[in-house]
Parts: structure tokens; sequence; C-alpha cells
């Protein structure tokens, strides 16, 4: 946090009492607000310009949404932490092509995305040549859900893990994450049409899966 | 409840189900590990910079030679092979002792 708030000053960013309220938001990816695009966009210039510090900026804001979609793709926090860093290398290492006034949300959570599918396809193809079923490694990706043990929420993830892959990774984007379909589209390649049936086809499926915990108001 | 609804519904209840550790040094690990391979990556010199621009130049370039070389061949063929048949037309319609006179005749 300190190093943020050097960065901000060095982007002449104001007074610390206002930066303080800033950073506050720093990390939950909340810029919406037009004060935050453009600390967003001065940092991206800044990098653009060869001041690496300046992306300590961009890192603190995106970086636990970054890992959460990593996660929720790769399923495990080890492979989601690197994929993180890869992802925020990677974005530093193109930033000469990424343009300053587009929000540098959507770019580095494509390039995550990206990143964690082939890891998936990789250990698709790894389980399918070397591993039977007997012998997969246990699931252990429900522990690592922060403390969110109701039951509600265990099944709704059991729901979507049960999905086809394509429709479990739209899906997770959009409940979880909580995307709508046009970010969905910027981040998997895919078009606004497609994202849209993969969730109607979802929606399908995880009502019949999900129609006793909502129950009575199904009609 | 209609789709739209329902769909509404397990959003609002999905969202619980990000991956947000409560653990401040994991995140500043994170942070830690990607400001030092940032600052490890290596910067591009001139000579780098300037190759990025000239690579798919000479690229452009030695493209459009090897097109121009296959095409003037291609012409020079061409003309070869026109100018082979128009002496072979002129032969063939001309009787042969005719022609000797004619090269010969003046100087009888």
């Amino acid at each position: 946090m300190a190093t943020a708030v050097h960065v901000m000053e060095g982007l002449g960013g104001g007074p610390l009492s206002s930066l303080g309220r800033l950073l506050s938001s720093v990390g939950t990816d909340s810029g919406t607000s037009p004060a935050v695009d453009a600390l967003e966009r001065r940092a991206v210039s800044a990098v653009k310009s060869g001041d690496a510090n300046a992306y300590d900026y961009l890192v603190f804001k995106y970086m636990k949404r970054v890992v959460s979609i990593a996660w929720g793709i790769v399923r495990n926090p080890d492979d989601a932490e690197d994929l993180a860093q890869e992802a925020f290398v990677k974005a530093y290492q193109t930033m000469g092509r990424f343009n300053a006034d587009q929000p540098f949300g959507p770019w580095i959570y494509r390039i995550v995305t990206n990143l964690a599918l082939d890891v998936v396809k990789h250990r698709r193809r790894f389980q399918q040549q070397a591993l039977s079923e007997s012998q997969q490694a246990p699931r252990r990706d429900t522990a690592d859900l922060q403390a969110s043990s109701n039951e509600l929420a265990g099944r709704i993830d059991e729901a979507i893990n049960s999905l086809p892959v394509m429709q479990q990774l739209v899906a997770r984007l959009y409940l979880v994450e909580q995307f709508d379909h046009a970010e969905i589209a910027g981040m998997t390649g895919l078009s606004e049409g497609t994202i849209r049936s993969h969730l109607s086809l979802a929606r399908r499926k995880l009502k019949d899966q999900l129609s006793d915990l909502y129950g009575a108001d199904h009609e | 409840m209609n789709d739209d609804r329902f769909f509404e519904r397990v959003r609002n209840d999905a969202g619980q189900l990000r991956y947000e550790p409560d653990d401040d040094v994991m995140w500043s690990r994170l942070a830690a590990r990607v400001r030092e391979r940032v600052q490890l990556a290596p910067r591009p010199t001139v000579a780098e910079l300037l190759a990025g621009w000239l690579r798919p130049l000479a690229a452009s370039v030695a493209a459009l030679m090897v097109f121009t070389a296959l095409a003037a061949g291609y012409v020079a063929q061409n003309s070869r092979d026109s100018s082979a048949a128009a002496i072979d037309s002129i032969s063939a319609s001309a009787d042969f002792n005719t022609t000797i006179d004619d090269v010969y005749g003046f100087a009888e």
C-alpha cells in the first residue's frame, strides 16, 4: 500500500487525503469514477513511457479480480497465483500495444482468461494420456472457497462445475465474477450471441439442479 | 419465477463464490513478485527498436524483389519465345533458294 501511495504521488495524484479514499478501493476493481479512470490512464501512460514503478497502481487495482478469475477456471490456488503473475508480466511486456484510452481491466482479464484456459487444455490432454479416472487427484478446490461453507454457495458451485467446459466458463464469469455479456465476449474472444447461447443452456441446466433451492418461487 | 428471475437470484448468491482470500501477506507477495519480474524485464535497446521497425520493411522489400525477378524472368522468356516464333515463321514462309538469291543475287 505504501508503494501505491508513492506511485500516486509520483503521478501527481493530489493530496494524500483524497488519495487515501482512492487507494482504499485499490485491488477491488471499482474503477468506475472519472477520477479513478484518469489515474489509471496516467498510470498506463507512465508505464508506456518506461516508468515500471507506475505499474504498481494497476497491479494493486486488478490483482484480486485477476486471481479470482484464474481460480474460477483452474480451481487451484497456487496455479491461480502463478497465472495472475504471468498475466501481469505479459501485460507489462506488451504494454506498447495497449491503447491508454481504453480501460486496463478488460485487457488483463482477457490475458489471464486465455492463460488459464491454456492450462486447463494442457491438463485435459495430460489426463487423457497419462491418468485413469481412479488415479485423479481428489478435488480440493471447494476447500479454498473463502469462508463460505453455506449450503447455497456450495450447491451453486457444484452445479456450475457440472456444466460443460465453455458453459462453465461463461456461467462462472457471468454469475460469480458478474461480468456482462460484452465483457465476457471481450475476455473470451467469443461473440455476444455465442455467450448468450452458452448462458441460456447453462441456465436451463442450473435450473434443473437448483430448483429445490429456489423452490416454491419457481413458476 | 421465470428463467430470468431465477438466473438473477443465482447471480446475486453466486458472488460469494469469488476467490478472494483475506490474506494481505499473499496479496503483497504477489504484487512484489510482479514488481520484481517487471523491474528485471530488459528494456529494448535502440537497435532492437529499430530492428522491430526494419524487419517487416526488409521482408516486404525482399518479397518485392523476388516478385520482380520472377516477373522479369517471365517477361524475358516470353520475349524469346516470341522472337523465335517470328524467325521460324519468316523462314517457313520464304523459299530457301529465293532467300539465297536475295542474299547473293546482287553480288552476281
